[in-house]
């Protein structure tokens, strides 16, 4: 075991990756764009490691990353539920829309869903209620019309929670899914 | 008990690990009895006799001492109240042990045999009133077993005195979450790591910048199952104890969650939705044969062997909410078990089937409660939040669970009278995800 995971990270780039990912609050996070407003419905919080090096840099780098991809940073990818709750809120609905818009342009895009849940619970359930939230989200975008083969879902119940506190505030950022683009 | 806190640095041969984390560090457990039952059994545990010209590596009187003590069932004399230290029936005064109001008494002495490089602990415990032998045996074991003999002597003396299997030999498996600083950056840490029942002698099982949960044990107590997130995806894994070899044995598409092994090792249940949907199935762990136990929209998972090895329990919300169901699996015919609020989960019965012991929420907080499978009745047995992850010891008297302490998770466990509380804290990271090994053949 020790050994293959040597081989995973044994790579100097591969180790620059890891570190250059992690935000000193200790959440793996990718801040793509803040959506001109601060509130953190509009950062991605990214939950693989080896993409986005850019994330812990992003300041200096904002400018041209939205020139290159001035649609994607358009988009809100995080999406909020309540609690014990798969249903889609029509507080995203216009999110959504955008995302199923722009994956409409090009079909060659896909998207991975990422589904979460909050700490309450046992953590079985809320793998199974994470993924719940992911296929909710892909019916919404296959009903307005996306590619199923552009849609993966995966869930992580409650062991990537974007919010570390054991409050309502805290559960409520933690019920979310994450399109990953 | 806080002073045998003790912390071991884990030497690493792998350079590139050590030096992306510096702090692994890794803290065995302490135990502390927040609660004990009313009127504890009494019993003096004299140190044992020891011949050797160096010192003992474990004091085994003062192992047997913890675990009783740890017990919540009894009330071992402080050495300092005693009058004699006795090691052969020939020196004990029974008079003045009655007058010190000891119930029982545990003499011994310990020899080692440097041939076989081993050490002997006879031991013979008294009934004080009556002066009478009660039980008398002798273990030996080699130096990094040692601590062994003393969980055996206080599984014999537990045993004798309340009829009840003792369980101090056993060991709990769990899941832990650091944070790594690297250069002012943090990530996660998680491992896998297995300690005896009292805290001591941890074992790193797996490390992984990837969530770990579900941990369960085989009915034989060499193996290991439990989910992995280090492919980026939910996949189950079962991992020999004795050479840390590893089997994937189930990563499909979706979930892939919650194994619990049948009592005779043969089955793993388990939770997929490769189908759309979380569903039970069991694996035949040799043929690999895969067989669905539930068909239905709503979420089913969790599912626990019940002890006749017929049945399964598992939660499903296909009646609005959490709640624990069961299935025979010949008929599959499915049944209700839980009706009491509404938010039960993570259910597991007792080993003789009386009763449930589940993840129950009332008034919007999550605790530990037991439902009395023939009366129906439910009894809340922890008052602290966030309660999860119940195991039930294979005596089926305690349950260890997960709870918060502050803003840190830690274990903790509960008599299943609810008579017995205590909280195992860590010296630092998160830990969760308890279960309770069967029992161990020594």
């Amino acid at each position: 075991m020790q050994s293959k995971k040597l081989v995973r990270i044994s790579t100097v780039s591969a180790l620059v990756v890891l570190l250059a990912a992690c935000s000193s609050d200790g959440g793996v996070k990718d801040e793509v764009d803040t959506m001109g407003d601060s509130t953190p419905a509009a950062t991605t919080t990214g939950y693989d490691a080896s993409s986005k090096v850019e994330g812990s840099t992003v300041a200096a780098s904002t400018e041209e990353s939205k020139q290159a991809a001035t649609m994607v940073s358009d988009l809100t990818t995080v999406y909020y539920f309540d609690f014990d709750s798969s249903a889609i809120r029509s507080d995203s609905t216009v999110s959504l829309d955008q995302l199923a818009t722009y994956l409409k342009q090009d079909r060659a895009v896909s998207v991975v869903l990422g589904g979460h849940a909050d700490e309450r619970g046992t953590r079985e359930y809320n793998m199974a209620l994470g993924e719940r939230r992911a296929k909710s989200v892909e019916n919404y975008l296959l009903l307005e019309g996306v590619y199923r083969a552009q849609i993966e879902t995966v869930s992580y119940g409650e062991e990537k929670p974007a919010v570390e506190g054991h409050d309502e505030a805290s559960w409520q950022q933690n019920r979310r899914v994450e399109a990953k683009l | 008990m806080g002073v045998m806190k003790r912390i071991r640095l884990v030497v690493l041969g792998a350079g590139l690990l050590l030096a992306m984390a510096p702090q692994l560090l890794w803290a065995e457990l302490t135990i502390e009895i927040t609660q004990g039952q009313d009127n504890p059994v009494s019993i003096a545990i004299v140190p044992f006799e020891w011949s050797g010209d160096k010192p003992m590596p474990e004091d085994l009187s003062e192992i047997v001492s913890d675990d009783l003590y740890r017990s919540g069932q009894f009330s071992p004399m402080p050495r300092g109240n005693m009058l004699s230290f006795p090691h052969y029936e020939n020196q004990v005064h029974f008079r003045d042990w009655s007058m010190l109001g000891a119930e029982y008494l545990l003499i011994g002495h310990i020899d080692f045999d440097a041939g076989a490089q081993r050490y002997h602990a006879a031991y013979t415990l008294y009934n004080v009133p009556s002066g009478q032998k009660v039980v008398a045996g002798n273990f030996s074991a080699t130096t990094p077993n040692l601590r062994d003999i003393g969980h055996a002597i206080s599984d014999k003396i537990y045993h004798k005195i309340t009829g009840i299997e003792g369980n101090f030999s056993t060991r709990i498996v769990y899941v832990t979450e650091h944070k790594i600083e690297v250069d002012g950056l943090s990530f996660k840490e998680y491992r896998l790591e297995v300690a005896d029942a009292d805290g001591h002698r941890v074992r790193n099982l797996l490390r992984s910048k990837e969530p770990i949960l579900s941990p369960d044990w085989s009915a034989d107590g060499e193996h290991i199952a439990y989910v992995s997130f280090e492919s980026d995806r939910p996949a189950i894994y079962t991992q020999r104890l004795s050479t840390g070899e590893r089997t994937l044995i189930s990563s499909f598409r979706g979930l892939n969650g919650a194994p619990d092994w049948s009592a005779d090792g043969k089955k793993i249940a388990l939770v997929l939705s490769k189908d759309g949907n979380p569903e039970i199935y069991t694996l035949d762990v040799a043929t690999k044969k895969l067989q669905r136990v539930t068909r239905h929209f709503a979420i089913d998972t969790e599912p626990r062997w019940l002890p006749d090895g017929k049945s399964l329990i598992f939660t499903s919300n296909r009646g609005g909410k959490p709640q624990i169901y069961k299935v025979t699996l010949m008929t599959g015919k499915i049944e209700r078990l839980t009706f009491e609020g509404d938010y039960n989960a993570r259910g597991q019965v007792t080993p003789n089937g009386h009763f449930l012991v589940m993840v129950h929420r009332t008034q919007g907080v999550f605790h530990i409660a037991v439902q009395d499978l023939r009366r129906g009745v439910v009894r809340t047995l922890t008052q602290t939040e966030l309660d999860e992850s119940p195991s039930i010891s294979p005596n089926g008297t305690m349950v260890v669970y997960a709870t918060q302490s502050g803003n840190r998770g830690i274990l903790a466990a509960v008599s299943v009278d609810g008579s017995v509380k205590m909280r195992l804290p860590s010296s630092r990271g998160n830990v969760r995800e308890p279960s309770w090994s069967p029992v161990m053949s020594r």
